[in-house]
């Protein structure tokens, strides 16, 4: 059994910017907890240039967010919304399980830090289907994905339900002739249908930030996840960091990015303030401000090396934010050898 | 090499975790859960988890330190322990290069280490085609481990996981690379299109893979765990992209041992399937 640490109180992790010439703590960010990418990092970071227009306002929002309460009862109710019958166990501290009883093989999993839930159809959802499976178009999965979600009550209200701005994915199983590097098979394995928050008008990023409804075959519903923290209001006001100057703390140290070996240029095509939602193992009561960077990298002959991604400070640091807490390291018995 | 049950060759000289402890000194109340794992028990199964979470603060690379990788280690080695697996469990620079790397090449001993486990795991830093050690052997000449220098399954392992950004990259040429060197008889390669946060990948995927009883969800499909959203990308943004390469396509569906049934071993043929979800 696995224990899980949800212990972390504030998402703010100030920054020390090392600048050139200008000594130590020459500027202070404002950042949320983010983890850093696990990618090979080059010995020179490469050079990031901003290829887009970005607006952003002189001052941003540090968010409260509101406190969640998970209990066997209310988990026990989502599982009868999701028409499921079955006992409600706490697998792990702060993890809940519902495993039907109803004849088919469905699991709900809800994180009680953040409430977020995982349901899934396990006879249909990613399994490898012996033929290609009947799927819903886009519209179609659209439209069923919305009645679900409001039919039960489960879309949240600072979700976007208008067609343009809900994205799509299909997964794929492709059988390929590796020799040749030719694809024989394509199959599509279902349709997901993804709902974006916004908070303050920015989107919300994070792995605490999802909406998903997976259709398959027949259009049955093989899986919803639906992980929504609830803001409540701005907390306090930081002042902005404009996005040349983001970029250039980047180069630097503050934040994180992951980029392809031999990248020397990264040429910026994305980049726009999220708020960030942690992890939905994870207790969070705020919600910090942070650039979303994405684009295409180019090794020094100008190739490009396909898409590389970062995060970087959005907002300055001022006196009277609690330290970042973190996520506390977890405790398990002395295993590992680090000696051979 | 397998068909229907696990190996019963044992990682010699390596430590045996698992179920001799469960059974050492921790009284009866524990024995009692341990005796309750027993339909699930996967005698004989062996884990080898290797991580890394020193690469700055060690001197030797440039990339950041990955706390999370030693904590999420943690999280799946316990969860396997709790299902009976033997594990072996190496760490910063007791993680070697050369454990991953075929033995038919130079400096290469996988036959003793990832080969010789059913179940390998490895959560550290990567790139494209490639997984970043910071111990090597000097027969090995660096620390990177490319995805030419891979063949897994000709004498055990059936699943191995690169917990590593970008290292099973659909570029083309790399999953056929990955493929065309590392399934000799493997099951399932899993791993990132893209690029994972350094968060609970390998806790989260185990406890989706493995039922350890009544109490416990799990025992899904390796595919199904390592792509839910209360599996490996439980704490990945929305859009991050999940790689699995099979031998076949039925090896999609495997359970690990002591969880259900898996396709079996099947002979590289040159045909590979690739499967691809965003998390």
């Amino acid at each position: 059994m696995r224990t899980t640490s949800t212990m972390v109180l504030m998402s703010i992790a100030v920054v020390t910017w090392l600048t050139a010439g200008q000594g130590r703590a020459a500027t202070e960010f404002a950042m949320p907890a983010i983890p850093g990418f696990r990618a090979s990092a080059p010995k020179t970071p490469p050079r990031f240039a901003l290829t887009v227009p970005v607006k952003v306002p002189a001052q941003l929002g540090v968010l409260k967010l509101a406190p969640v309460h998970t209990d066997a009862m209310s988990v026990a109710q989502l599982a009868e919304t999701l028409g499921m019958r079955g006992e409600v166990l706490e697998e792990n501290p702060g993890r809940w399980l519902v495993e039907d009883s109803n004849g088919a093989r469905r699991s709900l999993t809800v994180f009680g830090a953040s409430g977020g839930a995982n349901f899934m159809h396990l006879e249909q959802l990613h399994i490898a289907p012996a033929s290609a499976p009947k799927l819903p178009s886009d519209a179609e999965a659209y439209a069923l994905a919305l009645a679900f979600l409001k039919e039960n009550e489960l879309l949240p209200a600072d979700f976007d339900t208008r067609m343009g701005t809900v994205t799509f994915h299909r997964p794929r199983l492709i059988e390929r002739d590796m020799k040749r590097n030719v694809n024989l098979t394509v199959i599509e394995t279902g349709v997901q249908v993804r709902f974006r928050q916004y908070w303050q008008g920015f989107r919300v990023s994070g792995p605490g930030s999802k909406l998903y409804i997976m259709l398959g075959e027949g259009s049955v519903m093989e899986g919803m996840t639906r992980m929504a923290r609830v803001a409540t209001g701005v907390d306090m006001l930081l002042p902005a960091v404009s996005a040349a100057a983001a970029l250039d703390a980047l180069g630097q140290g503050a934040g994180t990015y992951a980029v392809p070996t031999g990248c020397t240029t990264a040429k910026v095509t994305k980049m726009e303030v999220v708020y960030w939602s942690e992890s939905p193992r994870l207790a969070q009561d705020h919600s910090v401000p942070v650039y979303e960077i994405g684009g295409d990298c180019v090794d020094a002959q100008g190739k490009s090396l396909g898409e590389f991604f970062a995060y970087a400070p959005a907002a300055y640091a001022v006196p009277g934010f609690e330290p970042p807490q973190g996520e506390p390291r977890r405790e398990g018995p002395p295993w590992p050898m680090d000696q051979r | 090499m397998t068909q229907g049950k696990p190996s019963t060759a044992p990682l010699t000289s390596r430590r045996q975790t698992g179920r001799l402890l469960c059974l050492s000194a921790w009284g009866i109340a524990l024995a009692l859960a341990c005796l309750g794992v027993a339909p699930h028990a996967a005698q004989g199964a062996e884990l080898l988890a290797e991580h890394i979470e020193i690469y700055a603060s060690g001197g030797v690379s440039a990339s950041v330190d990955l706390p999370g990788c030693a904590d999420t280690t943690t999280g799946l080695v316990d969860e396997f322990d709790a299902a009976g697996w033997s594990e072996t469990w190496w760490s910063n620079s007791a993680a070697f290069e050369s454990d991953f790397k075929s033995s038919s090449l130079v400096g290469g001993d996988d036959d003793d280490w990832a080969d010789a486990a059913d179940f390998a795991y490895f959560c550290g830093h990567g790139n494209t085609g490639l997984v970043e050690f910071t111990t090597f052997t000097a027969a090995d000449g660096n620390r990177l481990l490319f995805n030419t220098e891979t063949r897994y399954g000709n004498l055990n392992v059936e699943w191995v996981t690169f917990d590593t950004s970008f290292t099973l990259r659909d570029t083309g040429t790399n999953i056929s690379t990955w493929y065309s060197n590392a399934f000799s008889n493997l099951h399932l390669l899993v791993g990132w299109h893209d690029s994972p946060l350094d968060g609970d990948t390998g806790g989260q995927f185990a406890d989706e893979l493995i039922d350890t009883g009544i109490f416990d969800g799990g025992g899904n499909t390796v595919q199904q765990a390592w792509f839910s959203n209360s599996g490996g990308c439980t704490d990945q943004t929305s859009g991050t992209t999940q790689s699995i390469i099979a031998e076949i396509q039925a090896h999609f569906n495997d359970r690990i041992w002591g969880e259900g049934s898996n396709a079996g071993d099947q002979p590289n043929n040159g045909l590979g399937w690739l499967s691809q979800s965003d998390c």
